[in-house]
């Protein structure tokens, strides 16, 4: 008879045990908030500490105009949009003469500097709206040297990680360097080979393939050399 | 004697299941609980983006000078952390820089601005060819404000 009794409750108290033993395993949902919630008020900390820092600042923004109203205009830059209040003994320059906020027009491109109000809102003392001046388009190209056109002086080069492959063109003005006891020293075209990576810095055009007519080649690590194969006699 | 055993046995194996099921089932409601109050949090407080490389980044720092900071020196030196040993690129409105950072991934280089606007694209690639990018919009002007 206390046999009847002993075998069922040894068993419960095995399949307790698991199941405590499962309930410990899981992580729980209180600790998981408590953290998430001190993260977040960090954050915030961070945050707050980030914009007093950086209130009253000197800055400056510069982009084209998408927006004007009475005292302030709206900045379309190629970091999002930028707000500027514009200060009642502000500066206006428009085409080297003074202006007036009348004056502008959207889609022109303008410099403000001021003194930062919040991330993106500056209080504007100085705009300055003019053309902007074109530079040539440049583009970084990394990548493991795979085939080299020694006549046309062609680099074919390989970019794993983004799986492209960029043709690169050497001209006289290309500069080739590589790090030589931590200085900067010029090589010849002659002295690439298969294998090495380096990074292309150029004017980029397209055909197939990224074409980049080089300004400057920085030979970064050189390809291994593969050891001999030692003659059997 | 052995039927009783056998009886025991399913008794105990079926008790055992049905606790374990219970406390399942409560942990993971509560869990579900917890996620929806997360996402209602996260729907009313700002969002800070994480600065944690990607897969295929490597970490870049620019520590001077501040994005959009306006400044009245043409020359200006541009420092930061990445990768030991990475190769840094820097192009400016009027050239390029290509160096590469110290063994503690450190990096200081000089580059002259233009009067106004000043795009600067900082570039950095470890030996194995990931990369990390940061831009920087700095004003020039020698003009008091």
């Amino acid at each position: 008879m206390k046999k009847k009794i002993v075998i069922p409750l040894m068993l419960t108290v095995a399949f307790l045990l698991l199941a405590i033993g499962v309930k410990a395993a899981s992580p729980s949902p209180a600790t998981d908030s408590a953290v998430q919630e001190i993260r977040d008020k960090v954050k915030e900390i961070v945050q707050e500490k980030i914009k007093d820092t950086q209130q009253g600042q000197k800055a400056g923004f510069f982009g084209e105009i998408s927006k004007i109203t009475d005292s302030a205009l709206t900045l379309q830059t190629n970091q999002g949009d930028k707000e500027l209040q514009i200060a009642t003994d502000a500066a206006i320059i428009k085409s080297g003469k003074k202006s007036t906020l009348e004056d502008l027009e959207t889609g022109s491109f303008a410099i403000a500097m001021g003194y930062l109000e919040d991330t993106n809102l500056l209080n504007t003392k100085r705009l300055v709206v003019g053309k902007k001046t074109e530079l040539a388009i440049r583009e970084v190209a990394f990548g493991q040297v795979t085939d080299i056109s020694s006549e046309e002086e062609i680099l074919t080069i390989k970019n794993e990680k983004k799986s492209l492959i960029y043709t690169i063109e050497i001209n006289s003005k290309t500069v080739i360097t590589k790090e030589v006891d931590g200085k900067a020293t010029k090589v010849k075209f002659g002295d690439i080979v298969k294998g090495d990576k380096l990074v292309a810095i150029g004017a980029p055009s397209e055909n197939e393939h990224k074409i980049i007519t080089a300004k400057i080649i920085r030979i970064i690590s050189e390809a291994t050399a593969t050891p001999e194969a030692t003659p059997t006699p | 004697m052995k039927k009783e055993i056998l009886i025991a046995i399913i008794i105990g194996f079926i008790l055992g299941l049905v606790i374990t099921f219970g406390i399942w089932t409560a942990n993971k409601s509560l869990q579900e609980n917890s996620k929806t109050q997360k996402t209602e949090v996260s729907e009313t407080q700002p969002v800070v983006t994480e600065i944690s490389p990607e897969e295929g980044q490597i970490p870049l720092i620019i520590s001077s000078p501040e994005n959009n900071a306006l400044v009245n020196q043409e020359k200006i030196e541009i420092i930061g952390q990445t990768t030991a040993q990475a190769t840094v690129i820097i192009l400016y409105e009027e050239g390029e820089e290509v160096f590469q950072a110290d063994e503690k991934g450190e990096f200081s280089q000089e580059i002259t601005l233009v009067g106004g606007a000043n795009e600067i694209k900082i570039t950095a690639f470890d030996a194995e060819g990931n990369e990390a990018n940061k831009n920087l919009n700095l004003v020039y002007s020698s003009v008091e404000i």
